[in-house]
């Protein structure tokens, strides 16, 4: 897997670049960081379009603001805040709840999940990982985009905390009650295919 | 906002268990709820995510080098012009006006100090200071 982020060390001479107008260094940033920026926008929003201007959108703010980058957190985690920002107003706007509502108790999460059954009785992987898919579409944008940022770009929990500006502890329940949730909606799908 | 400690550790566990089992492509777990996080984990490792737009890099760069480019010359002409029309303009004005203007500030003199006026101008310059650090501010925060 390709780190999510480019080392911290190039953070510097990067910006250093950008603020002196070096040719091509603000696409160089573009690039390094587009993957984290479409990431956290494409799992909040689910729409090619606005995803697309979203993030061009936030690339334009960094641009603009990049003067005032102090450094204080990572480059990364410092565009990671702006793109959250950036789609959560979008999603804001158009009033769409950004988190569950009433995720608060994990225990009702938790009796959903059935005892114990045989997985390897059940249908093939590669439906059930399908399945899966349309269960995470169906997740509150937030958690989306925290179980993507998570699993597959590998981000720590602390840095997430750090973009969406939500506790750490937060992040943790968030990421847990999802996956609870995920996997009590897998057993009740290969409950009623059986 | 909920917080860890309502967590159910040994479901924790088995959840962070899976995606190291997963990362590291390890042997299907005898626990099948090991093996059921084992296939939420592959999931969301594989998640349905809109492909970045080819030359999306290079288009957002162009997009912001243009809105930071300097004026062109024909709207630096326009400026200087304007500049030069407002000039004339209270040039005209003090000609026209200047006698009776300075007889109303001297009128106006005599009521008020000079230390009150200079202390008025100093009031204003720090307040429109304050204005714009705090303009500032916010434009950072997004």
């Amino acid at each position: 897997m390709s780190p999510l982020t480019p080392p911290v060390a190039n953070d510097r001479a990067l910006v250093a670049a950008v603020l002196a107008r070096a040719p091509g260094a603000f696409e160089s940033l573009v690039r390094a960081y587009q993957r984290l920026c479409w990431h956290i926008i494409d799992r909040m929003v689910r729409h090619p379009e606005d995803t697309r201007e979203l993030c061009q959108e936030t690339f334009l703010r960094v641009h603009r603001h990049l003067p005032q980058y102090r450094f204080e957190s990572a480059l990364g985690t410092w565009i990671g805040q702006v793109a959250y920002s950036v789609a959560r107003r979008h999603l804001e706007r158009k009033r769409v709840p950004l988190v569950e509502p009433g995720a608060g108790d994990e225990r009702d999460v938790l009796e959903h999940i059935a005892g114990d059954f045989d997985l390897e009785a059940a249908s093939a992987d590669a439906e059930l990982v399908a399945a899966l898919h349309a269960e995470i579409e169906a997740l509150a944008p937030v958690q989306r985009m925290i179980l993507t940022l998570y699993h597959l770009d590998e981000t720590p929990i602390a840095e997430i905390a750090a973009i969406t500006g939500f506790p750490e502890g937060s992040i943790k329940s968030y990421l847990f009650r999802a996956r609870a949730k995920l996997r009590a909606r897998l057993e009740a799908r290969i409950g009623g295919s059986t | 906002m909920t917080e860890s400690h309502d967590l159910d550790e040994r479901e924790w566990s088995l959840q962070e268990n899976a995606l190291r089992a997963e990362s590291d492509g390890a042997a299907p777990d005898r626990d099948a709820a090991a093996n059921r996080y084992r296939l939420v984990v592959r999931a969301l490792r594989e998640p349905r995510l809109e492909p970045i737009p080819r030359g999306f890099a290079a288009a957002v760069a162009a997009r912001a080098g243009a809105s930071a480019a300097p004026p062109d010359r024909l709207e630096a002409w326009l400026q200087h012009a304007l500049l030069g029309v407002l000039a004339i303009a209270a040039l005209g004005a003090v000609a026209a006006f200047g006698g009776s203007m300075l007889v109303t500030i001297a009128v106006a003199g005599r009521g008020v100090g000079l230390s009150a006026a200079a202390g008025a101008c100093v009031a204003v310059s720090f307040a429109l200071d304050l204005l714009t650090r705090r303009k500032a501010r916010s434009r950072l925060n997004f």
